[in-house]
């Protein structure tokens, strides 16, 4: 199950193990305002808040996720555009706002008191 | 943007009571839970001129975080303003994605104890160590042991009866794992025995012994996270709930509030000197439904929860403290981001 390590230890960071850092995603579409991302070792955590942010991207019409089977590593995203951007600038997009809302929650936070 | 979406707003809610309660709560009903699922599609209220898009600065205007209780390794807090997607990947992270450093190897040097070895190094690998995972490197499988990736603790006591009867050691506690460092390692965390890596607990019991009986095992921490195995875990819980929201109707006053009042065992409401019940502690509020179950009271008391505030607690197991688990996790979440987003460019290319 677990995918293949890279044998450099450059490929360490601090956060995430090295194994979870390889060919993350595959995509199989034929045309580009669908496709269907294919995610290793990813599952709800990064799954239901990218299917949230994209429903809450008004240049998205559809956007939906699995997990096909519980012990295979992969997650599945669907993603379908109004055609004016391409489906993966939408999940390009998508990522970007979850980035900004994590930060945000990270300033805030830190000027809480102790 | 479009002059169409210039037209919608967001301050105001929906225009129909019905519909915005519905997107703002969750009821509680005597039979169940009403409207559990938010509605995030964008376009799902543009007939009725609400805008339901994301937008980054009325994310920014509306989010807040307060507070509630502090101790270092227990956080009690509010987040108001954001979509429980977000902050069910905020939970999740936390339970099985923040590193931590655990014992995952165990070698036994001498074990005439009753318990097995597979067990014994089963209950050390569940011991919380107290050492900041972020002077650590993950271990890269089939490479040597190295000082910024492995800690090493030694474990050796040996049960005795004394001549006076008295047994010593008949508890394999955590405080007999011994820190064994490198010199490195004894540079990295100083000289003040307080500093140095070791179990957050002092007396969690490993093995009961017996006189004569003996243990001798060398144990290797090893840096991952609580998806590979529950031991890395750096959380007892992390947890939220939403904010109870209670309304009394305004005809229940007098007698009939006392009676309402003391049917909640949680002492949320109170009476005002005019007699009107309201709920004064919403936060003890455990929504155990005991004041809906009266068929009279039932209409009378509407049981809700306000679906964008959290009460979120994080209690850690002592590794990091619970603010700084949650500084990881958002740090971790962007992080993830990142490496989808460098995957998806280099497939591009
Ligand atoms: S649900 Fe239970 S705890 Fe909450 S107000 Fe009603 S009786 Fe009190």
């Amino acid at each position: 199950m677990t995918s293949s390590y890279p044998n450099s230890s450059d490929a360490c960071n601090s956060f995430i193990p090295p194994s979870f850092n390889v060919n993350k995603v595959e995509i199989i579409s034929d045309r580009p305002d669908c496709a269907t991302f294919v995610f290793t070792d990813e599952d709800h955590t990064i799954g239901n808040s990218l299917h949230y942010i994209l429903m809450k991207n008004p240049q998205v019409d559809f956007s939906g996720y699995s997990i096909p089977h519980p012990s295979d590593n992969r997650m599945n995203l669907r993603i379908q555009t109004k055609s004016n951007i391409t489906s993966q600038e939408a999940l390009l997009n998508g990522l970007n706002d979850l980035k900004n809302i994590s930060n945000h929650i990270l300033e805030t936070f830190n000027q809480t008191e102790k | 943007m479009s002059d169409k979406s210039k037209l919608l707003s967001r301050t105001n809610g929906l225009p129909d009571k019905n519909l915005e309660n519905k997107r703002t709560r969750v009821t509680v009903t005597n039979p169940g839970t009403e409207n559990p699922r938010g509605t995030y599609y964008s376009g799902a209220y543009t007939s009725l001129g609400y805008d339901n898009s994301f937008n980054l600065e009325s994310f920014k205007d509306n989010f807040s975080i307060n507070i509630l209780s502090e101790k270092p390794y227990e956080l009690v807090f509010e987040m108001i303003g954001v979509d429980a997607p977000i902050a069910n990947a905020l939970r999740r992270i936390l339970i099985a994605e923040v590193p931590t450093m655990a014992i995952e190897k165990v070698y036994i040097i001498n074990n005439t104890s009753l318990i097995q070895d597979e067990v014994l190094a089963h209950r050390l690998g569940l011991i919380p160590i107290k050492v900041d995972p972020r002077k650590f490197n993950f271990k890269l499988p089939n490479k040597e042991y190295t000082a910024d990736d492995t800690l090493i603790f030694s474990l050796k006591v040996k049960c005795e009866k004394l001549a006076d009867g008295t047994i010593v050691n008949g508890t394999a506690l955590s405080k007999h794992l011994q820190w064994m460092p490198t010199e490195d390692q004894q540079e990295m965390f100083g000289s003040d025995p307080m500093d140095h890596p070791r179990p957050f607990d002092d007396d969690i019991p490993i093995m009961k012994l017996k006189p004569g009986q003996t243990i001798e095992v060398q144990c290797y921490c090893e840096k991952n996270i609580g998806r590979e195995h529950i031991k890395w875990s750096p959380v007892c819980t992390a947890s939220y709930r939403l904010l109870p929201s209670i309304t009394v109707d305004p005809s229940v006053k007098g007698e009939k509030a006392k009676i309402l009042q003391s049917k909640c065992p949680q002492k949320v409401f109170d009476i005002e000197d005019s007699g009107q019940i309201y709920a004064a502690r919403p936060l003890d509020c455990t929504m155990c439904r005991e004041c809906i179950r009266d068929p009279e009271f039932e209409p009378k008391v509407k049981l809700e929860r306000i679906r964008d505030h959290f009460i979120f607690s994080i209690e850690s197991t002592g590794a990091l403290t619970s603010r700084e688990l949650f500084q990881e996790a958002l740090k971790i979440f962007v992080e993830k981001c990142n490496i989808i987003e460098t995957s998806l460019n280099k497939l591009n290319n």
